[in-house]
C-alpha cells in the first residue's frame, strides 16, 4: 500500500461523514465560481475592452445627448483614428422586456472603430445600404427565435412613434465579438439614419473612437474635452475600460457584497470541515500511536493529517469548480438578460488557491495534535 | 405513546450539551444560510420600501403618453395649467426632472443625481417631506435643498456648500427627509431656476396631482384622453412606483434564491452529518429503549425534534447576525430608468426573520428525516452487539 492510498483510505475511514462533508464544501466552491463570475463584470468592466478605444459622453449624464457636429471635431483631434457614434434607443422586443441593449449606430464607421467585431461582408453591405437594417448578436436570434431577413417590431420608450406604433427593423445579419463569452453584452444595432430621419434628430448618444497610441489616451481625452469646454454640451472623454468601470461602479459595490457573502460561506464551511477533521482525528488517536510505534516520525504522522485535509478540500474544489462552471453557464442562459456574468480562468485558479489554503488550515489542528501525541497516552486512550 | 415520545425527546434534548461539537455543525451550517438569505432579501425589501413609502392613494402622476419613467417624459407648463383647470384635482404640481453629476463618497467617481425643479405645490402634495435643517430654497434664487440620503451618499452637499450644475453655481440651504422614500436621494430647487439652468424654459417632465377624495381614476383618465390638447397618461403613484421597483428587486430576489438554494444544499449535508453522528453516538441507548418495548415512531419523533430544535437555533443565530450587522445599513444603486442614484436601507423585517426560520425548519426537517428513519429501523440486536 503506497502512501497516497493509505491517506485516501484514512480519509474515507468514516465514509458517510466524509462524503457529506465533501458535498457540503462543494457547494461553497460552486457559489465561489458563480458569484465571482458576476463580480468580475463589475470590477473590470467586461473583458475584451480595447485600451486603444475611447469614448466621449456628455459630462453631465450618460443619457444626455451630444450634437451631431461633434463627430468631425473629434476626428480632427491629433492622434484620433476613426470616429463613430451610437445612441441609446431603449427598445424592447417583447412587452416589458427592456433588458436588451438597442443602439442606433452609424453603419459606415461603427465596424471600423470596433474592428474586432466579426460581421460577414455582404451582411455589412446590406446594413450600410438599407435605412431600416439591423444587426444582432446570434444569442438574440436564439432567444427570440428570429431569422435573418425577418421584420422585427420594436417599441421604444425614449423615441415613441405616434399612436404607440412599433418601429420595424429588418434583420440583415449577425455580428460577433472575438470572445464568445461576451456575446451577451453585445447590443442590437440598427441604422442611425432611420432614427435621424424619423425623429429629425440632430444629436447622438455618445462617440467612440480609436487612437494610434494607447499611451497618449489621457492627453487625447483632454484635447477632445477642451474643444467643447464652456459650451452647453460639455463632454467627458475616457478610455472604454475606464468608462465601463465608472458605469459599473454606479451599481454599488457589488464586488464588496460578493466578498461578504463568500466570506460568510467559507467561514461556515471551514468550521464544518474542521469539525469533521477533528472528529476523525480523535477517533484515530490509538492508530497514530501504532504508526509511531512502527517507526513513523512525528512529522510524518502530522503530514498524514495535512494531506488528508488537502485531499478533502481538493476533492471538494474539483467537484465544486466543475459544478460551478455548469451552474454559471446555466445561469447565464436563464438570467443572462437580467445579470451579466463572465467566467474567467482566473476565477478557477483562485478557486484552486482557496482550496489549498483551506485544506492546509483544516488539517493543521489535527496535525499538531498528531505530532505531539505521546505513544503511551495515545495507546491508553483506546 | 405520547408519554414515550415525550420522555425520549426530553432525554435527547437534555443530552445535547454532551454532544456539543457535533450539534454545533447543524447550528453553524443553517445559521450561515439564514444569515446570507436574510441579508440579501433585506436589500430587496429595503429597495421596495423606498418606493412603497412614497405612496398616498389619492396621489397621481401624469407623464407624456408612452413614457415609462420621469426621465423620458417631457411636457410643457401649459399642460400643467390645463390639468389644473380640471375640477377633480386638488393640488397640481408641475415638476421638472433632470440629472446632474456629483462625486459619490464611496467611489470618488461622479455619479448621476436627480435634480427636481418644483413649485410650492410639490411641498403641499407631499406632507411627509420635512426640512431637517436649514430652510427651503427661495424661489428665483439658485438655492437647493438636499435629500437626507443624497447627502449621505454624495460628496460636497453640506449646508452652505456650493455646487456647480450646468455652469450654474447653487448653494445648499437645507436638508429634508420624506419617510425614507425615493425623493430623499434627490436635490430639489425652484422650477424656473432648474428650467433656465438646464435650458428647458417652459418645460416640465411630469405633473403630480392629488385627486379629490372619492374620485375614480378611470373616469379621470377618460376625461383627460378626450381632451385633444393633452397627450397624458395618468396613473396612481402606487402603480407607478410598483413598476419602478420591480426590476431591481427582481434581480436581487433571483440572486437571493439562487444563493440560498446552493447554500441550503451544503447545509443539508451538514445537518445530515450532525444527525447521523447524533444517532451513532446514541446507538446503544436507542437499541436499549427499543429492546425494553419503546416503539420506532417515538424514536423517529425524538430525532426529528432534536434536528428541528438545533435548526431553529441556527436560524435564530443567522437572522440575529443579519439583523445586527445589516439592518439600517445604507447603500445606493443605479435607478435604471434615469441612470441616477437611488439610496436605500437594508430592512430586516419580522417577515424576513420569519422566512429565515421557515427555511431553517425545512433544512432541519430534511436533515433530520433520513437519520431518524435509520435510527428507528436499525435491527436492535445488531446495534446492541455494536455492529
Amino acid at each position: 500500500m503506497n502512501i497516497f492510498s493509505f491517506i485516501l483510505k484514512s480519509l474515507f475511514r468514516h465514509k458517510l461523514r466524509v462524503t457529506l462533508t465533501i458535498f457540503s464544501l462543494t457547494t461553497a466552491f460552486v457559489l465561489f465560481i458563480l458569484l465571482r463570475s458576476v463580480a468580475v463584470v463589475f470590477e473590470a468592466g467586461w473583458s475584451g475592452l480595447d485600451e486603444s478605444r475611447m469614448q466621449t459622453t456628455s459630462k453631465y449624464s450618460m443619457i444626455q445627448m451630444l450634437p451631431l457636429s461633434y463627430g468631425s471635431q473629434i476626428a480632427a483631434t491629433d492622434g484620433v483614428n476613426s470616429v463613430t457614434h451610437a445612441s441609446w434607443f431603449g427598445g424592447s422586443f417583447v412587452e416589458g422586456d427592456t433588458n436588451v441593449a438597442t443602439f442606433a449606430v452609424d453603419p459606415d464607421t461603427y465596424f471600423q472603430v470596433y474592428n474586432d467585431y466579426e460581421v460577414a461582408p455582404d451582411q455589412l453591405e446590406k446594413f450600410q445600404s438599407m435605412r431600416t437594417a439591423a444587426l444582432a448578436p446570434s444569442s438574440l436570434l436564439e432567444r427570440y427565435g428570429w431569422e435573418i431577413g425577418q421584420q422585427i417590431p420594436c417599441i421604444s420608450t425614449i423615441f415613441p412613434r405616434s399612436n404607440d406604433e412599433p418601429w420595424t427593423f429588418e434583420l440583415v445579419g449577425t455580428y460577433a465579438g472575438q470572445n464568445s463569452n461576451t456575446d451577451g453584452f453585445l447590443a442590437f444595432l440598427f441604422n442611425y439614419k432611420y432614427l435621424h430621419e424619423t425623429y429629425d434628430l440632430g444629436s447622438v448618444g455618445w462617440y467612440v473612437f480609436s487612437i494610434d497610441d494607447p499611451e497618449r489616451s489621457t492627453e487625447i481625452a483632454q484635447a477632445v474635452d477642451s474643444k467643447f469646454a464652456n459650451s452647453f454640451d460639455e463632454t467627458s472623454t475616457m478610455t472604454e475600460s475606464e468608462g465601463a468601470r465608472e458605469f459599473m461602479s454606479q451599481w454599488g459595490d457589488i464586488s464588496l457584497m460578493v466578498t461578504g457573502i463568500l466570506s460568510a460561506v467559507f467561514f461556515t464551511m471551514v468550521l464544518l470541515t474542521m469539525n469533521t477533521m477533528i472528529q476523525s482525528y480523535r477517533e484515530r488517536i490509538p492508530e497514530f500511536a501504532v504508526l509511531k510505534t512502527l517507526g513513523f516520525s512525528n512529522t510524518k504522522v502530522a503530514c498524514f493529517m495535512i494531506f488528508e485535509g488537502l485531499l478533502l478540500s481538493g476533492l471538494s474544489a474539483l467537484l465544486g469548480i466543475a459544478f460551478g462552471v455548469i451552474v454559471t453557464s446555466g445561469a447565464q442562459e436563464m438570467f443572462g438578460n437580467l445579470v451579466f456574468m463572465y467566467l474567467e480562468l482566473e476565477t478557477i485558479i483562485w478557486g484552486a488557491v482557496i482550496a489549498t489554503v483551506l485544506g492546509l488550515f483544516v488539517g493543521i489542528i489535527p496535525a499538531i495534535g498528531a505530532n505531539r501525541l505521546r505513544i503511551v497516552d495515545a495507546l491508553h486512550a483506546r | 405513546m405520547f408519554k414515550q415520545i415525550f420522555s425520549i425527546t426530553l432525554m435527547n434534548i437534555l443530552s445535547i450539551p454532551s454532544r456539543w461539537s457535533t450539534s454545533s455543525v447543524i447550528i453553524v451550517g443553517i445559521g450561515g444560510v439564514v444569515a446570507v438569505l436574510v441579508a440579501i432579501f433585506s436589500m430587496a425589501v429595503g429597495l421596495n420600501k423606498v418606493f412603497e413609502n412614497s405612496v398616498d392613494e389619492n396621489r397621481t402622476i401624469m407623464v407624456r403618453s408612452g413614457a415609462n419613467d420621469e426621465m423620458s417624459s417631457n411636457l410643457h407648463i401649459d399642460d400643467a395649467n390645463l390639468v389644473a383647470s380640471r375640477t377633480f384635482f386638488e393640488t397640481v404640481a408641475p415638476e421638472l426632472y433632470c440629472v446632474a453629476n456629483v462625486p459619490k463618497k464611496a467611489t470618488g467617481y461622479p455619479a448621476n443625481i436627480v435634480v427636481r425643479g418644483v413649485t410650492d405645490a410639490s411641498f403641499d402634495l407631499r406632507p411627509e417631506l420635512r426640512i431637517l435643517e436649514g430652510n427651503r430654497f427661495t424661489l428665483g434664487k439658485n438655492e437647493l435643498i438636499v435629500g437626507r440620503k443624497a447627502q449621505q451618499e454624495f460628496d460636497g452637499l453640506e449646508i452652505g456648500d456650493r455646487v456647480t450644475i450646468r455652469e450654474v453655481t447653487w448653494t445648499v440651504v437645507g436638508y429634508f427627509e420624506a419617510d425614507g422614500s425615493a425623493i430623499e436621494s434627490e436635490l430639489w430647487a425652484g422650477l424656473t431656476s432648474v428650467q433656465s439652468a438646464f435650458r428647458f424654459e417652459g418645460g416640465i417632465s411630469v405633473v403630480r396631482a392629488r385627486v379629490q377624495h372619492g374620485m375614480d381614476i378611470k373616469s379621470i383618465r377618460t376625461s383627460l384622453d378626450d381632451d385633444p390638447r393633452l397627450s397624458l397618461a395618468i396613473q396612481t403613484e402606487a402603480d407607478w412606483y410598483e413598476r419602478q421597483a420591480s426590476t431591481g428587486t427582481l434581480v436581487i430576489r433571483i440572486f437571493g434564491w439562487v444563493i440560498t438554494i446552493i447554500m441550503s444544499i451544503g447545509a443539508i449535508f451538514a445537518a445530515l452529518n450532525t444527525m447521523y453522528s447524533a444517532i451513532a453516538s446514541r446507538k446503544y441507548e436507542i437499541a436499549t429503549l427499543r429492546a425494553i418495548g419503546f416503539g420506532g415512531f417515538p424514536v423517529v419523533v425524538s430525532v426529528m425534534v432534536e434536528a428541528l430544535l438545533l435548526a431553529v437555533l441556527g436560524g435564530l443565530l443567522g437572522a440575529g447576525i443579519a439583523y445586527v450587522a445589516f439592518n439600517g445599513f445604507t447603500v445606493s444603486t443605479l435607478n435604471t430608468s434615469s441612470f441616477s442614484q437611488i439610496a436605500f436601507d437594508f430592512a430586516v423585517t419580522p417577515e424576513l426573520i420569519g422566512l429565515g426560520l421557515v427555511v431553517s425548519l425545512v433544512l432541519g426537517l430534511i436533515g433530520g428525516l433520513f437519520p431518524a428513519i435509520r435510527s428507528a429501523t436499525l435491527p436492535v440486536t445488531n446495534a446492541l452487539r455494536g455492529e
